[in-house]
């Protein structure tokens, strides 16, 4: 078709191609939506009401979902909606920090060794494996007695967990890429190492990287619950939904819905990401085609 | 190749080394000593048990017993069974372990890899779907809420099976599906999303356009490429399935490993803490070393470094 | 674009349905897809009892015991000088025959039967008990329960290392049927003590062979080195999974012992416990997870067995350190404490509100005003005296309890109702275990969690925790006329003077409060109905030779 002066075809860049690319994906979008409704219920839903976490009834005890209490109650009589509120807003953000530490650490470590490569990259991945023998329950044991019952800490712990695999998976695309020819025509050119890792490497690697952090983030909340099963993770009477998902898991028999609601949440908060990050990795493959 | 891998067995060493000093130092950081318990001990007595295990000593000399120790292969007694020595603890538990993980393992490549590929090759369709579908569930139940609903359907409701030991054959079946069915979820959506980068990859639509048949595609030429990252995530993952796993182990009462890893730091026995770290960086040197090899032969374009 | 591959999958043909069918068969059909016999249903046919104890002891000494659920291992494989009558606990004759007490209870004659024999036949004699006593006293084998021969004359001295002769303290063999005990000061429950694991017998020949024999750790009661005294002895043991132990054909007594086999299950997790229950495993357990309680004391017939026990659920104060230093606040917290409310909230558990230090039972009572009522008004007025109207200006203050589930449970509900009735906030702090015991015993905490088990049927069993120099004080608590009264009413043979001396001390301890009783605790476990021969008691003690299985 001709273009007529006036109806030149807007001008695009790869950015806003994967934005509208990742708009039609009705999937995505839908998790994306879902995301953003529970972190805002997460967030500031709890002001609207009227209970608050630890308020307890003991008369009441575990009800079921009510009137009164539209999730039902725990065993102390605490409002369960009101709990799993507070505990999203804790699980929530230590998926989200946790998951960030461990991609912006283990990104750059990775491309680093991967692009590299030679001595530096052994000794790099080298100390990867040490930190990754070190035993995790005395690395927490440590932080809790060093720095008390403080979520930060629960982030840094699992961070510092978690950027090693990262790094692993994404030295090993790099260490693939960095042999294809247009990275030998971007060296030719004179580019950088810096802009050669940041702008032709990583790109290309991100399909992987981006399926991997739509792991590591429910690894993280699920790691955030084991730490519970040892009475090491969050501390009462605050709750998060690892914390809620164990207590529920030990007395599904007996009060279902302690189970089902948080974990329900749980894996519609998963399900949303992982659809999320598909459309995302969908949107910014370069090589699908716009037509 | 085997310049390579001589050279990273040499890297073991320092590896080890700075490993072992790391954890040693730092489990002696912790408050709490091996001794301390409810009903608090008498002074002479605790000199005693001091003594014996010669926590009397100054730190660095301990620190050069125990190295001398390991040169050895003794990874001295164990703190908290106070008459069993950390050989024989692993020794005991080690082959447990090794089997549910084996087990587990074997479930996980066997479900998570074909239908990975699958979902990836038949993308967006029902299989798909359902595949991704069975991957999210198995990454979001936890272990802990899994096993219990297992033994809650086989063992108690239909009888099928014991809830909870490892004493005969059957008593393999829940732990190693539980285990088994987690890791495969990982496995298939890392397969998939690895196969789906490879797949639109230009030297697959020269494949096509040349004719070849999609089963030779996929199975000759987009595999390779598509394994990678399933490589690199299966390196330290069997590893940590083989040293099992803590939840596993406490829901089915298995004499395994994996509950020595967390209970030996509760209870602060040094040496067992010792020897299992030791064991475990031992494995994941390991499989990371063969992980690399696989990843270069792979990826011929990887060469050895 | 199709390929064969791609459309063989869409619908699994039938050398693939075939391989789905033969997968689960393999997976399920060595059970034979149907009902099985489950070991209790084997169990109850043979006469095998399954029980659960919640950990795995280390070995089978009885000298190096390390937790009370270790006892009923222990108390199959050996006998002491007594046993317990299963329903009231009196003391029976077990090694010993009979018994002479003498007129001013400091001298214990013992006459042994002739017929106690090892399990390898040797004969059991009062050198025997000799032998144990001396070991267990030793310096150098450091057994954590040398206290229960507190009571005997040189005991103490001798384990101290002050004196190396042994022949100092009062336990001689007249001769091999006779042994004679030695007190420094009459004992009324002494005859209950020698029931207790630290007074059982070792064989001193395995001892010496795999050892000196006040080496701690040495391996002599692995299976197949063990030779024990009791009505069954160790026949196998898989670490970390159960110990097995068999009927004794040389026990003395083993005409009338009815069980063949036991088998102890260590399983740790409670809820994996109850599901072992629950699928057939296991006919005894060790606990009851506490969200299930509710629903099996609802069954009919119930498997629940809930029994007082002689132990009470405190929270302690570290006196030392302000704001606990002030008696008054002290006070104000308990006073502030609805003990109904608490215990109204775990109402399966059978626990029972507090209202003394030492649980009723062993004869004794406390009478003494109402310390540990629910005054609030009081509690007020209280803290207002010591400085914090409406709890105003109090420092925060941390609650260290460690992390397992019921004691957070009960944390929690504590916590709101300090906040609630007195103004103050309390924080709760989990701590791992050994982090917990050890800053309660290095007395770096303000306010911490404590239990405890009286060892034996007599209120200084209690009292005793709260001596000032007591190994088992935490609390820095120290009160000379506290001791003189406790002791004095622990060396007390008449009853009256007794207990009414226990009853001052404890006046003196309610009123002082370094520590809060919060409730009587209760021992839960599932018994199987086929279970028969087993008695609820206040010391959960539960010997094996009266028991037998039999399904209806």
């Amino acid at each position: 078709m001709s273009a007529t002066p006036d109806q030149l075809e807007q001008g695009s860049s790869p950015g806003r191609d994967a934005w509208h690319r990742l708009r039609q994906n009705r999937l995505a979008a839908l998790g994306g939506v879902t995301l953003l409704v529970l972190a805002v219920l997460c967030v500031a839903g709890p002001w609207f009401l009227r209970a608050t976490y630890q308020e307890q009834n003991l008369d009441l005890g575990a009800t079921a979902p009510s009137g009164a209490h539209w999730l039902g109650t725990d065993t102390l009589g605490r409002d369960l909606l009101v709990r799993l509120l507070y505990g999203g807003r804790i699980s929530l953000g230590v998926g989200l920090c946790a998951t960030f530490v461990a991609l912006s650490i283990g990104v750059v470590y990775g491309a680093v060794a991967g692009y590299v490569g030679g001595k530096a990259d052994a000794v790099m991945m080298r100390l990867v494996d040490i930190i990754y023998a070190l035993p995790f329950t005395v690395f927490v044991i440590l932080l809790m007695v060093f720095f008390g019952r403080n979520i930060v800490l629960l982030f840094v712990a699992i961070g510092a967990v978690e950027w090693l695999t990262m790094a692993r998976i994404v030295r090993g695309q790099i260490m693939a890429l960095k042999k294809m020819e247009f990275i030998e025509a971007a060296r030719a050119l004179g580019y950088g190492h810096r802009r050669i890792i940041f702008r032709h490497l990583l790109p290309n690697a991100l399909g992987p990287i981006i399926v991997y952090t739509t792991l590591t983030i429910p690894a993280v909340m699920l790691l955030e619950a084991f730490l519970s099963f040892l009475g090491l993770g969050v501390q009462p009477p605050m709750s998060s939904w690892g914390t809620l998902i164990k207590d529920g898991a030990e007395k599904m028999e007996e009060f279902w819905w302690l189970l089902v609601f948080p974990g329900g949440i749980f894996s519609l908060t998963l399900f949303s990401l992982n659809f999320l990050g598909d459309g995302l990795r969908d949107a910014l493959d370069v090589r699908a085609a716009k037509d | 190749m085997f310049r390579f891998i001589a050279r990273r067995l040499l890297q073991v060493i320092p590896v080890l080394f700075v490993i072992i000093t790391a954890t040693f130092f730092m489990v002696r950081f912790v408050p709490g000593g091996p001794f301390t318990a409810e009903k608090a001990i008498p002074q002479e007595i605790l000199r005693n048990l001091e003594a014996h295990y010669g926590l009397d000593q100054p730190l660095w000399r301990q620190y050069l017993n125990y190295l001398g120790r390991i040169a050895r292969g003794d990874l001295g007694p164990s703190f908290k069974y106070a008459n069993r020595s950390v050989n024989e603890i692993i020794g005991d538990k080690l082959p447990v372990s090794l089997e549910l993980g084996g087990l587990a393992l074997v479930i996980a490549l066997l479900i998570g890899l074909p239908l990975g590929v699958l979902a990836a090759v038949r993308r967006n369709s029902w299989l798909d779907y359902l595949a991704s579908t069975a991957g999210m569930l198995g990454i979001c139940v936890p272990t802990f809420v899994l096993g219990p609903l297992l033994v809650l359907w086989f063992a108690i409701h239909l009888r099928w099976v014991n809830a909870s030991g490892w004493y005969d054959a059957t008593d393999r079946v829940l732990p190693a599906l539980t285990l088994g069915f987690v890791y495969a979820a990982y496995l298939m959506r890392l397969t998939r999303g690895g196969m789906l980068e490879v797949l639109n990859q230009d030297y697959i639509r020269t494949a096509r356009a040349k004719g070849a048949s999609e089963t030779r595609i996929v199975l000759r030429h987009a595999l390779r490429g598509g394994l990678l990252p399933v490589v690199s995530f299966l390196g330290p993952a069997i590893a940590g399935i083989l040293t099992g796993s803590f939840v596993i182990e406490t829901i089915f009462q298995i004499p395994g490993l994996g509950r020595e890893f967390v209970n030996s730091a509760f209870n602060r026995d040094y040496t067992l803490v010792l020897g299992t770290v030791i064991l475990y960086a031992t494995l994941i040197v390991a499989c990371n070393l063969v992980v690399d090899v696989v990843q270069v032969w792979l990826n011929p374009k990887l060469k050895f470094e | 674009m199709q390929g064969a591959f791609l459309s063989a999958v869409s619908a699994p043909r039938p050398p693939l349905r075939l391989l789905l069918a033969a997968l689960a068969w393999v997976v399920f059909g060595g059970t034979g897809c149907s009902r099985r016999e489950t070991p209790v249903e084997a169990g109850n046919r043979a006469q095998i009892l399954h029980q659960g104890i919640a950990t795995e002891p280390q070995d089978l000494d009885p000298h190096m015991l390390q937790f009370q659920s270790h006892f009923n291992p222990l108390m199959a494989v050996y006998e002491g000088l007594v046993g317990y009558d299963p329903r009231d606990l009196q003391p029976t004759p077990g090694v010993a025959a009979s018994w002479e007490i003498s007129p001013d209870g400091l001298a214990y004659t013992f006459h042994l039967r002739a017929d106690a024999r090892w399990s390898n036949g040797d004969a059991v004699t009062a050198h025997d008990f000799v032998f144990s006593a001396r070991r267990i006293l030793s310096p150098a084998l450091g057994s954590p329960f040398r206290y229960y021969y507190d009571d005997v004359r040189g005991a103490k001295e001798y384990s101290a290392a002050a004196t190396p002769d042994f022949s100092t303290v009062g336990i001689h063999a007249l001769d091999d049927r006779t042994l004679r005990i030695e007190l420094v000061h009459p004992t009324p429950y002494f005859l209950f003590l020698l029931g207790n694991w630290s007074w059982y017998p070792v064989h001193r020949a395995t001892v010496e062979k795999y050892g000196r024999f006040d080496q701690p750790f040495s391996d002599w009661s692995r299976p197949g080195r063990l030779v024990s005294n009791g009505p069954f002895t160790l026949a196998d043991w898989k670490p970390g999974q159960v110990i097995i132990v068999k009927r004794n054909p040389r026990y003395w007594a083993a005409a009338r012992v009815r069980l063949d086999e036991i088998h102890f299950h260590a399983i740790e997790n409670a809820d994996t416990e109850e599901r072992a229950y629950r699928s057939g495993q296991l006919h005894l357990t060790e606990n009851v997870p506490g969200s299930k309680l509710r629903d099996y004391a609802a069954q009919q017939p119930s498997p629940l067995v809930v029994a007082p026990i002689f132990a009470t659920y405190a929270y302690v104060f570290n006196v030392t350190r302000p704001p606990f230093d002030d008696v008054r606040v002290r006070r104000a917290f308990s006073l502030a404490l609805d003990r109904d409310r608490i215990v109204a909230s775990q109402v399966a558990s059978g626990i029972r509100p507090a209202r003394s230090f030492v649980p009723p039972g062993a004869g004794y009572a406390y009478t003494g005003e109402a310390e540990l009522r629910f005054d609030a008004a009081e509690a007020h007025r209280l803290l207002a005296a010591a400085g914090y109207p409406e709890g105003r200006g109090f420092p925060p203050v941390e609650l260290a309890t460690n992390t397992s589930q019921l004691h957070r449970e009960i944390a929690e509900i504590v916590q709101q109702q300090w906040q609630k009735n007195l103004g103050v906030q309390v924080g709760i702090s989990p701590k791992d275990s050994k982090v917990f015991f050890q800053e309660r015993i290095r007395k770096q905490y303000q306010l911490a969690r404590s239990s405890w088990f009286g060892d034996y049927p007599d209120a200084f069993a209690f009292l005793t925790v709260y001596l000032g120099d007591g190994g088992q004080n935490t609390t820095g608590y120290a009160n000379p006329a506290y001791d003189r009264l406790a002791l004095s009413a622990a060396q007390t043979l008449d009853a009256a003077t007794r207990l009414a001396r226990y009853r001052a001390a404890e006046d003196l301890l309610l009123r002082d409060a370094p520590v809060v009783p919060v409730f009587h605790e209760t021992s839960r476990h599932l018994v199987h109905p086929a279970v028969r021969g087993r008695f609820p008691n206040p010391f959960d003690i539960h010997p094996y030779q009266g028991m037998w299985l039999e399904s209806k």
